[in-house]
This record gives structure tokens, sequence and C-alpha cells, in this order.
């Protein structure tokens, strides 16, 4: 095999390598700007009425367990504030992904139920007794319970702490891709005396990078078959739905963003050539025009 | 040949990068088959065959039976009037299919298939693994005890229950009551080869009486109605 064969083969599989690299670097860094991180979790629950269907939800399971008890379900009407609910989902959140408890502030909740109820009992002339009064803190802390439940996002409570351990994983395997990509860059360019052809390998890389960091994606977010996710309630399932939907909106972006790095290479490569820069050059050796 | 050289090397910015990914790909899925296969399977477990719907349809298939055959006073008898299986249309579960009343205490609600949380807030539900009228098995239906079966706490022997389906109209003549612990297995049998209609509710009857750990059992035999065969 003649120098210039070896050389291609080489380079080829060099740039075959740093392409594979780099849509590693691509992936990786979508799942950190656009996996489950607070601000991620935080737009999707604004932009999806996660909050409205949510206090809908609530309303629902309240009057379940009203019902068998003997109140009326309208003692539970008004008990949730749509501000109220969306501030604590928000820090619900945030304090799931950093790993750490949240109990929201029930007191007002109470209150608003309280006053409902005795509104009911005066109406209808009715004296609770010793005994009832306790079941009726009893029903009180049962609506509590079912407002603090409901404002956590369980299934995301569970997964941070792999999420987390995947993002250290990850933040290492980031910058060891990053130190392993300019090693192949500098083995390409001291591999060919010219530069231009240097960089041709190098583009070869960042288009390849480009197709496999966006056909995926496309492929995903054209078919929408991850709507056929089977989760439940519709307001985490329409969070869940938008997380996607915005993962994969940016990860065509960063795909194309290597198509903006080739198109500048390819004019580098033009200038290159037009102007004969070769490696060795710097006033040293003569330059072919 | 310059022109063919420049027009190769042009191409090999299509060819190279494709040939690129077309190895990237091939290369990812033999690498990391068992995890990609594994990957393939919890998503089969989570993706549904269609997009979920969740909008809560409650339909209702009930409809006002045809000729009927309604006693005002029971008279003992089971008329011998039957009804093709194929005749009947079997109730989903949320469908509205039958209609269950009681003069003598004021009862009066639409019977839904299933009984979740969706179902006893607009009327009373009936156990899945129960039967129709008519079928000659156990028909259970349950309620709240604050809003349809509410009547329930003035029953008494001897109280007639009307169900109305689509297919007919059945009468029920309640034998027994009873209160049970709520998870006491021994209310019922499903198991049983005649037919009996048992209602199932909340006890006691009074407002905040606790968790409500007991439940009312309503008996009734069947006194008329066509048979399914």
């Amino acid at each position: 095999m003649s120098n210039k064969h070896l050389r291609f083969f080489l380079s080829s599989i060099l740039a075959f390598v740093l392409g594979i690299l780099l849509t590693c670097l691509t992936y990786i860094g979508d799942l950190y700007f656009r996996g489950l991180n607070s601000s991620v979790l935080v737009s999707a629950i604004t932009k999806t009425n996660y909050s409205v269907e949510l206090i809908d939800a609530m309303y629902a399971e309240c009057e379940s367990v009203t019902l068998p008890i003997g109140l009326p379900i309208e003692v539970v009407h008004g008990i949730f504030d749509l501000e109220d609910v969306k501030r604590d989902v928000s820090a619900s959140v945030k304090a799931s992904v950093e790993e750490k408890e949240f109990n929201a502030d029930t007191t007002l909740i109470r209150e608003k139920l309280l006053d409902n109820i005795n509104a009911y009992l005066q109406e209808e002339n009715l004296q609770l007794s010793d005994e009832q009064n306790e079941y009726l803190e009893e029903y009180l802390l049962l609506i509590e319970d079912i407002y603090n439940d409901n404002i956590e996002m369980v299934i995301i409570s569970r997964a941070m702490p792999y999420w987390n351990s995947f993002l250290d994983v990850a933040l290492v395997a980031f910058i060891g891709i990053i130190i392993l990509s300019i090693i192949i860059i500098v083995a390409i360019v001291k591999m060919h005396s010219w530069r231009h052809r240097a960089l041709r390998y190098i583009t070869y890389s960042t288009i390849s990078t480009f197709l496999m960091s966006v056909i995926l994606p496309i492929v995903l977010y054209v078919s929408h078959f991850y709507e056929k996710l089977s989760i439940s309630p519709k307001y985490f399932y329409m969070a869940m739905i938008y997380m996607i939907d915005e993962f994969l909106i940016f990860s065509i972006r960063m795909g194309c963003f290597w198509a903006l790095i080739s198109a500048i290479l390819i004019g580098a490569i033009y200038v290159c050539k037009k102007n004969g820069y070769k490696r060795s050059c710097k006033g040293k050796g003569k330059v072919r025009r | 040949m310059i022109i063919s050289r420049r027009i190769r090397r042009l191409m090999a910015y299509i060819y190279m990068p494709l040939i690129f990914t077309i190895l990237g790909y091939v290369l990812v899925y033999i690498a990391f088959k068992p995890i990609i296969n594994i990957g393939v399977s919890i998503t089969s477990m989570i993706m549904a065959q269609e997009i979920p719907d969740f909008t809560l349809d409650l339909e209702s298939i009930y409809v006002e039976p045809q000729d009927m055959e309604q006693d005002d006073e029971p008279t003992g008898e089971v008329p011998v009037k039957k009804v093709g299986l194929d005749d009947v249309v079997w109730p989903s579960y949320g469908q509205h299919y039958a209609q269950i009343s009681c003069e003598r205490i004021g009862l009066e609600a639409p019977i839904y298939m299933g009984d979740d949380d969706s179902i006893t807030r607009v009327g009373v539900g009936q156990y899945l693994g129960s039967f129709v009228p008519g079928y000659g098995k156990i028909i259970l239906i349950g309620g709240h005890c604050t809003t349809f079966f509410k009547p329930l706490k003035n029953v008494k022997v001897g109280d007639v229950f009307v169900v109305k389906t689509s297919y007919g109209v059945y009468q029920y003549s309640v034998s027994k009551t009873k209160v049970f612990k709520a998870d006491d297995m021994k209310a019922y049998d499903l198991e049983q080869d005649y037919e009996q209609l048992i209602l199932y509710t909340c006890y006691p009857f009074r407002l905040l009486s606790g968790s409500r750990q007991q439940r009312l059992f309503v008996y009734a035999d069947k006194i008329s109605g066509p048979q399914l065969h």
C-alpha cells in the first residue's frame, strides 16, 4: 500500500471516529440542556396548562373522598388557588431536581375548607359531636394529603437520583470526548502537508455528525410515535410530550449547528486551496499554486 | 480529467459522510444491541396502540324497554319469556345500561358497568365480576350512602326493586339485609348459581361517621324478568 493510500485510509478512519465522538458530544449536550433540569420542567408546567388540569384532577379526587362521609361535594369547591398551585408545583419540581423533600403550606386550603364546611353546617342547622369533629380532622388531613401528593411529580422525583448520576458520568465523558476529538483533529492535520486536505477529512466528520445528530430526532419528531406513551394523568402526559417535543427540536437545532460548522469549513478549504496553504509553510518551502 | 477530479472531490463531501453515517448507525446497533433490545422491550410495555384518550366517556346504551311486563304487585312467579344472548348489547366498562328503582323508599338510580369513583359520582356501579340481570347469577351493585343509595337506610324485607334494562324489566324482592366489614369476603359468593340482586353501600349512614369500615348489604331474590339463554 502506498503512502498516499495509507494516509487516505488512516485519515478516513480517524474522520469516522471523530464523527462518532462529535455525535456523542452533541447528544450528551442535548440531554444536559434539555433533559430533566428544573428550567425545562418548569417550562413544561407553565406552557401546557399543567396547573389548571391538576386542579381539576384534585377537585375530582377530593369530591370522591367527600361523598362517602356525607358532606356535599360543594364544600371542596374553591379551596385550591391557581397561583398557589403553580408556585407549589414549581417549588416541588425544583426540590425534586435537587433531591430534596418539599411539603407545601396547606394552611390556606384547610381554612377555606373549614369555612365551607361550617357554612354548610350552619345552613343545615347541624351540630357535630366530639366523635364527628375527630373524623372531620381526619377528613381535613386527607384533603391536605391529596394536595401534597398531587403537586409532586412522583416519576420525576424517583428518576432524579439516577438522572443526576448519569449527568456526573456524562460530564466526565464530555470532557474525555473533547480531549479525544482534539487529539484526532491534531493527528489528521499532522498527517497531511496541505491544510485543505486535512480540513476536508474534518469536514467529512462534521457533515456526518450533522446527519447522525439530525436524522433520528427528525424521524421521531415527524412520526410523533411518542404520543402513544401510556402515561397518566392527562396533565403529566401533556407535560412529558411537551418536554420530548422540545428535546427533539433542540437536538435538530444542535445538529444544524454542525451543518453551519461544515459550511464554514468548506469555505476555509476553498480559501486554503486558493492560497495554497501548507502545514510546513510559514515562509519555509515552496507554496504550490 | 481536472473536471472529473473536482467532481469526485465534491461528491466526496456527500458519499463520505453518508458512509460514515451508515457505518456509525450500524456500529452503534451492533455494539449496543443488548441495550437497544432492552430499551425496545421497555418502550413496547409503556406504549399504547393509539394515542391515549383522556376524555371521560360515561356513555349510555340504555334504552327504555318495549312491551314492559311490569306488575304493580309481584306475583312471585317467574315468567317464561326468554331473550337470546345475541339480542343483548353487553355493556362495557363505564356504560350506563340499566335503571334501578324502589318506589317505597324513593330510590332511583342509573346503573353503570364498573364501580370506580367517576361512576359512583353519577350513578351506582356494578362490580365487573358479577353478571347482568337475567343471566341466573349474582348481580353486585354498589353506590354511595350519601347520594343514590341513601334511601337504603329505610329498606325492609319484602321491598321490591325494579331493574329496567334494554332487553327486559326485572323485579327483585328483598329477602334480608346484613352489615359486614368492608373487606369481609363472606358477604357474597360470585359462584352462586341462582340469580340474586345484591346492593351494598357504606355503613352507618350518618354524617362524618369515621372511616366507614362497614358495609350494608341488601339481598333481593328474583321475582320476574326474562331469562337470557
